[in-house]
């Protein structure tokens, strides 16, 4: 990223020739992320990030309706709104959806969940909307599914796409909306027409090009079986952790992200376990936690009918491909370790 | 304090000057420490959403001393112990004291037991009272700072409880808290003190709160001598025994005081304030709690009935070993049912001997008090 830049102006919108190279160094970003997404170019706004996106992506004036497990950003971007239901299985409740879903409206279903890692049907709900497709607009909030699932998948089925670089281990404060289709999306910000008017303010070149990067070696990890060596090892751990008193795992066998690894304990309240993980070196969530760190229950588990004695005890463990045998293994001493302490 | 040499300590931070400070002094000791935030309250409340402000400040603060910090959420058990009792005892006439519930049930029970399984030796808080080595167990005593003393809202420990808690800023005045905070560049260092419940807003009120929450009851102000109604009340269930405000004057301009509050007949019964003093005080059997040994039938024991309230000189009455009322020495302003009685030990009047809660007295009493009036 830093290389990108060297010896260049962080402003594109200069007309002299160290601004034109900048820009250029903007474009050639937006290529490659429109190239990885198999959308146009000109499809690529870039933002601060998946937040942004969403917010950009879901202040249409259309009734809006949401899926049950979308991520508090695309619920509070949406405001006023009808949720979707899910399955016990964490994955959108297509039949049901699809009745609650009228031309018009604007309709949210993010690619994967962040907590569960559960992968939504869109194509299904495509299929399910049948002619009524056409009048609808599909949002998909991608930021957490990058990594495992081809985005270009997701952008092929949806109108706005919403991606963030952070979670493909780029850079945080780096994302993009995509416009696949004629949608009329309303700029937030004004003041300089960047991004087609869109999002105006001077754009972060660097960080378009850590977007672009990110993307491009997700894509290498995908072909190169990376993500499916990642997947075998969360299988391993998964295994392990399965037969440890109390544990149940959320949608095990469900078509997951290879990266998540979320279940609930028994009898066990996520804040204590986290605070023993933390202790010995393994870094985990329970899932869902708001601004102050605090864990809380999470609204996915209740959405999918998990009592709330046993959302309290839940646990999310994710994976990158980098992630080694010896760590997984040293995670799975962790935890159960830390299980045994919480039940003496 | 004793010197216990090193142990692990976890500290409830609860982004406030005080406790920033416990945790600053138990480092500057040697021990193990780490901080744990308590989210206790999941509504609205003045510091913003789940007080994420003060959850920041506690862990900047840990930051600042090189200490791990934790949040844990504890909303579900905040609100079975805490905050449904205190809507619930206000409907029935009952004022309980959140603050007192709070560490009864949450810091001291919750969370003491919890710091136990999670490996720690010792549980910190930054209340401003002592825990001393005594003779045989450890002792609860009033903090240095006398004006800021908060072993009433800790006369609910029970012995067992206090040999695994430390209170470090007990033994420092405010002013030494605040220095001690300024001289390290604490962010908390000139936090102001938290004044009102945690869960209430400002704005809202006890009234805005409880009203939310259910129906009040209008009703009337009844003369508990004459039985003469004298006024109005929007609601009953906001009237505190013991309140004045709000409850007029009598012929001779003596200001009316609330002595019995009863949200299910419509009534708030108000005497003249020198009339309304009571000379006994009933108390919940079997809700005593006790530092060490028991206060037995007749013991003489010193006792505070409010927060920051004067203390009284009383003997205790008991059934079956229980405590159920104190006959005071001279007598005071009456004092709401669900409030705590924290009993001090006579000769040494710093020494927390224990606590019990207020009952609601036996219409007999009441009725006696107002033909005395």
């Amino acid at each position: 990223m830093a290389r990108a830049l060297e010896g260049l102006p962080p402003n594109p919108s200069g007309s002299h020739r160290l601004a034109r190279q900048t820009r250029s160094v903007l474009e050639d970003a937006r290529e490659r992320v429109a190239h990885q997404l198999e959308v146009d170019p000109d499809a690529v706004i870039f933002t601060s990030g998946g937040t942004e996106a969403c917010n950009l992506a879901l202040r249409l004036e259309r009734p809006t309706k949401l899926s049950s497990i979308e991520h508090v950003a695309v619920r509070d971007a949406a405001g006023e709104h009808t949720e979707l239901p899910v399955t016990s299985d964490g994955a959108l409740d297509v039949p049901a959806a699809a009745a609650l879903i009228d031309e018009g409206d604007l309709v949210s279903v993010m690619a994967a969940n962040n907590e569960t890692g559960v992968l939504q049907p869109l194509a299904a709900l495509e299929g399910a909307l049948g002619e009524r497709r056409a009048a609808v607009v599909l949002h998909s909030d991608a930021v957490g599914s990058g990594w495992c699932r081809p985005l270009a998948e997701v952008t092929a089925l949806c109108d706005l796409v919403s991606i963030a670089a952070h979670k493909l281990g780029g850079p945080a404060g780096s994302g993009a909306l995509i416009l696949s289709g004629e949608v009329e999306v309303h700029a937030m910000l004004v003041g300089g027409g960047q991004e087609g008017g869109l999002r105006a303010g001077t754009q972060d070149v660097a960080g378009a090009v850590g977007l672009a990067f990110a993307l491009e070696l997700a894509e290498r990890d995908r072909r190169c079986s990376a993500v499916e060596a990642m997947g075998a090892r969360r299988d391993g751990l998964e295994a392990l952790l399965a037969d440890l008193d109390g544990v149940t795992i959320t949608s095990r066998g469900v078509p997951r992200l290879e990266s998540h690894l979320h279940l609930t304990i028994d009898g066990v309240r996520s804040d204590e376990l986290l605070l023993l993980l933390d202790e010995a070196g393994l870094c985990a969530s329970a899932g869902a936690a708001c601004a102050s760190g605090a864990s809380r229950p999470s609204r996915v588990l209740e959405a999918m009918g998990v009592d709330e004695r046993r959302a309290r005890g839940s646990l999310r463990l994710t994976l990158s491909p980098e992630t080694t045998d010896e760590e997984v293994e040293r995670a799975g001493s962790i935890v159960t370790a830390a299980l045994a302490q919480l039940r003496r | 304090m004793a010197d216990l040499g090193t142990v692990k300590v976890l500290v409830a931070m609860s982004g406030g000057v005080d406790s920033s400070v416990a945790a600053s002094l138990l480092v500057d000791e040697g021990h193990d420490v780490s901080g744990v935030t308590l989210k206790l309250w999941g509504g609205p409340s003045d510091a913003g959403c789940c007080s994420v402000k003060d959850v920041l400040d506690a862990a900047r603060v840990a930051d600042q001393l090189g200490i791990d910090h934790h949040v844990f959420d504890l909303t579900d058990a905040f609100d079975r112990h805490v905050v449904d009792p205190f809507v619930a005892g206000h409907l029935v006439g009952r004022t309980p004291n959140p603050c007192v519930e709070c560490n009864r049930h949450l810091k001291f029970d919750h969370l003491l037991v919890a710091s136990e399984r999670l490996g720690f030796d010792r549980l910190a808080t930054g209340h401003h009272a002592r825990v001393v080595p005594g003779a045989d167990a450890p002792q609860l005593r009033r903090g240095r700072d006398v004006a800021k003393d908060q072993s009433y809202v800790l006369s609910i420990l029970e012995g067992s409880q206090l040999e695994r808690v430390m209170l470090p800023v007990g033994e420092l005045s405010k002013a030494e808290v605040r220095h001690h905070a300024t001289e390290r560049g604490l962010k908390t260092s000139a936090k102001p003190d938290s004044q009102d419940l945690c869960f209430i807003q400002t704005g809202q009120g006890r009234a805005g709160f409880l009203s939310a929450r259910a129906v009040l009851t209008p009703g009337s102000v009844i003369d508990a001598a004459s039985g003469e109604t004298l006024g109005e009340v929007a609601a009953v269930e906001l009237v505190t025994v013991g309140q004045r405000r709000g409850l007029g004057v009598d012929a001779q301009g003596r200001r009316r005081v609330a002595v019995a509050v009863r949200p299910a007949d419509a009534a708030v019964l108000v005497l003249p304030q020198d009339k309304a003093l009571i000379d006994e005080v009933p108390l919940e059997e079997g809700s005593a709690t006790w530092t060490s040994a028991s206060v037995g039938e007749g013991e003489p024991v010193l006792v505070q009935l409010r927060a920051h309230g004067e203390v009284a000189s009383a003997k205790v009455v008991t059934r079956n070993g229980h405590p159920i009322a104190l006959l005071l020495e001279e007598p005071v302003a009456p004092v709401a049912a669900g409030q705590i009685a924290a009993f001090y030990d006579a000769a040494d009047p710093s020494l927390v001997r224990g606590s019990a809660v207020v009952a609601t007295p036996a219409p007999s009493m009441l009725a006696c008090q107002a033909e005395r009036a």
